[in-house]
């Protein structure tokens, strides 16, 4: 307080003024008393004396009463009293003054104090309390401390009681023991820390599990424990996810033991009994549909039959999965034999069972196939390009065949003496040949009964040819379908506003081909699934032309149509690429 | 409160194996000098030895035949308020451990982990 007195320079300023005006008030006050005195002493004792006389007088009356020095100076002593009264009257307003400022000041750091503890307390999203010694609980508590643990802002609740209401009741008489061992002044915080049964609470909660973890952290004043500060924190999410995570380690586990076991079977003895087993579930299948509603016996020992020799064959190669399937399925089953009435729903189990049954084999088959792709993939590579194009343009085949529903059939010419194909047109052939095997498939190969009519063979034939004629390497895909209709490009190219009807007419067909190649250019109305995708045979040829080739295409009216790729026979990294 | 000068120690607990090792333990933790005054067999001969010797610390086994443990620790800290009791057992599970710290001892020490850098450690935990 007293440093705000000093420093305040209104407050001085005001109390210099008040100080002057008591003391001019007291000094004019003080003078009435001698002026008075000398004007009472001059009109009625020495009024009629001639003036003179008459202060000759008073200077003798002076000298003979020394008292009258003391009245003159009245008007002086009462001026300086008055200054001193001015300046404590002064400072005790500036005092009252500043307290009050203070009191403001301090009242409106204690309230920015309490909402910003109200704003900390609103958002932190863990529990956070006060636990006094006789177990209650502050008043005030993060927003979060209700949601984790409710009934905890009910008036006068004790935690202890709250918490023993929770849990299971053997664990009751520990947690009280412990909530008291806080306030234990003489145990130090990691031995209390070492003891807490809180950091693991599971409340059964809207149907599921929530997993709360209470902390404490004492708070010493003078050695004594008052309060202690209690956070609670939700860590439910953790559980789950690292239950998620053991569940998906223990799946994994078990694939790589299967895997592995997979690995030490030989091969052929796992491809007959995988065949084996698809027999017996085909024979299983037709015997359960033919046995209607009403199974005989005899379909009981039949199934057993099969069931065992898949559990028998797995058994002596050790899958102990499928054994283990089989030999259950089996139970069921000889729940059944030597029953003489037998209804569907009997079977209904050894059903179920058979279910299980089919998928572990199946999973043992995708682990097999797993195997034989990756090692494929591994042992392709020490193939050359060109083999490698040739097989990827079976695949290409065979998945449009599949997807568009197609009978068609590859044929690559020279399949023994292929030439080498640089690393770097690998990828851009094989975008021309899923770009070309679309187009075959969608605009040129015919559908099946018109091919009949044609005399054409049912499957489509999709041909690839490489050639090497001196510095030029050439690849040729092509199909034997209906050729690249030019009326219908001529059409095209009009009703796309490309060009006029007189001036198309005169188009030679090399132009009207080049059409085919304009990336917004397509004689299909509806792009479907396969031939809508893709680059683009526009961007296939764009690149072909930056790695110095081209594309040529032949086509005949009824007969096919071949695109032929042609490219610099030695690879772009000696020529460098003619852009 | 520092650590006295010179500690003066009593052991309780029914094995000899035991005693020795938190014996030479104590001894070989850098704490100053540790005097065992004396050991005991079971609560009630720790009971008058406390008496007599009036320790600064007391190691303490739990599972003892006589008076046990958990007993003789709330026998002495009622006869001794001030006494100090650090638990060292091989088998207990959350409820004991909390029945010993309730009744009044102030640490609780796994017996595999008696070794002179745990002890050392721990006194000069109690006495911080």
């Amino acid at each position: 307080m007293t440093e705000a007195v000093t420093t305040a320079g209104a407050g001085r300023k005001k109390r210099l003024s008040r100080t002057v005006v008591y003391g001019l008030y007291g000094l004019a006050v003080g003078l009435v008393i001698p002026v008075a005195g000398w004007m009472v002493d001059h009109y009625f004792l020495f009024g009629r004396l001639p003036a003179q006389v008459s202060l000759q007088l008073l200077t003798e009356i002076h000298r003979v009463t020394p008292i009258h020095y003391f009245i003159d100076s009245i008007p002086v002593i009462l001026a300086v009293l008055a200054m001193l009264v001015g300046r404590k009257q002064e400072q005790v307003v500036y005092y009252s003054e500043n307290l009050e400022t203070l009191v403001d000041e301090r009242t409106r750091e204690l309230n920015e104090a309490k909402s910003q503890q109200d704003q900390i307390l609103g958002s932190v999203d863990v529990g956070l309390f006060l636990l006094h010694g006789d177990m209650s609980i502050s008043e005030q508590m993060s927003a979060m401390t209700p949601d984790l643990v409710p009934g905890i802002d009910t008036p006068d609740v004790q935690l202890d009681d709250l918490l023993a209401e929770l849990v299971q009741e053997d664990r009751r008489k520990t947690i009280k023991q412990f909530l008291a061992l806080l306030f234990r002044a003489n145990l130090n915080d990691t031995t209390v820390d070492n003891l807490n049964p809180l950091k693991e609470l599971v409340l059964s909660r809207d149907g599921g599990e929530r997993y709360l973890r209470l902390d404490f952290y004492r708070r010493r004043v003078e050695g004594e424990i008052q309060q202690v500060l209690v956070t609670i924190t939700d860590f439910t999410e953790q559980v789950t996810l690292n239950r998620a995570v053991e569940e998906s380690e223990r799946r994994s586990r078990a694939s790589s033991r299967l895997v592995n076991l997979v690995l030490d079977v030989d091969p052929t003895m796992m491809a007959d009994f995988l065949d084996s087993a698809d027999e017996e579930f085909s024979s299983i299948m037709s015997m359960l549909q033919g046995a209607g509603n009403e199974p005989g016996p005899e379909i009981i020992a039949d199934l057993f039959q099969a069931i065992h020799s898949i559990k028998g064959n797995a058994g002596l190669l050790g899958i102990e999965m499928i054994e283990m399937v089989g030999h259950a399925t089996e139970d069921r089953l000889s729940e059944l034999r030597g029953r003489t009435h037998l209804d569907a729903l009997d079977l209904l189990p050894t059903i179920m069972g058979l279910r299980d049954l089919v998928n572990s084999v199946k999973r043992v088959k995708r682990i097999v196939e797993s195997i034989s792709v990756y090692y494929e993939t591994f042992s392709a590579s020490t193939r050359t390009n060109a083999e490698l194009l040739c097989d990827f343009l079976e695949q290409s085949v065979q998945q449009v065949a599949h997807r568009m529903d197609r009978s068609l059939v590859v044929e690559v010419a020279d399949g023994k003496d292929l030439p080498d194909i640089p690393d770097e047109y690998r990828k851009i052939i094989k975008d021309a040949i899923t770009q070309m095997v679309r187009n075959a498939a969608s605009h040129g190969i015919e559908p099946e009964d018109v091919r009949a009519q044609l005399g054409k063979p049912p499957e489509g034939q999709i041909h690839m040819a490489f050639d090497v004629d001196g510095s030029e390497l050439a690849i040729s895909i092509g199909d034997d379908g209906s050729g690249i209709p030019m009326d219908a490009l001529r059409r095209k190219a009009v009703t796309t506003g490309r060009e006029s009807e007189d001036k198309i007419a005169s188009w030679s067909e090399s132009q009207l081909i080049n059409l085919i190649f304009e990336d917004d250019f397509s004689t299909t109305e509806s792009a479907d699934t396969m031939s809508g995708r893709g680059v683009g045979l526009g961007l296939v040829r764009t690149k072909i032309q930056n790695l110095g080739g081209r594309i040529d295409v032949h086509t005949r009216d009824g007969v096919g149509t071949t695109f032929r790729l042609v490219l610099p026979a030695s690879g772009t990294l000696t020529k460098g690429p003619r852009l | 409160m520092p650590v006295p000068d010179t500690l003066r120690v009593l052991i309780v607990d029914d094995s000899d194996l035991m005693r020795y090792t938190i014996e030479q333990a104590l001894r070989t933790s850098n704490l100053p000098r540790v005097d065992v005054v004396a050991t005991a067999r079971d609560g009630r001969e720790a009971l008058g030895a406390y008496r007599e010797h009036l320790p600064d610390i007391v190691f303490s086994d739990l599972e003892m035949p006589g008076m046990n443990g958990l007993d003789f620790i709330e026998a002495l800290v009622t006869e001794f308020p001030d006494a100090r009791v650090v638990v060292v057992s091989g088998s207990f599970n959350e409820s004991m451990r909390m029945e010993a710290i309730t009744r009044g001892a102030l640490v609780i020490a796994d017996k595999k982990s008696v070794n002179r850098h745990k002890l050392g450690k721990l006194i000069e935990a109690i006495y911080d």
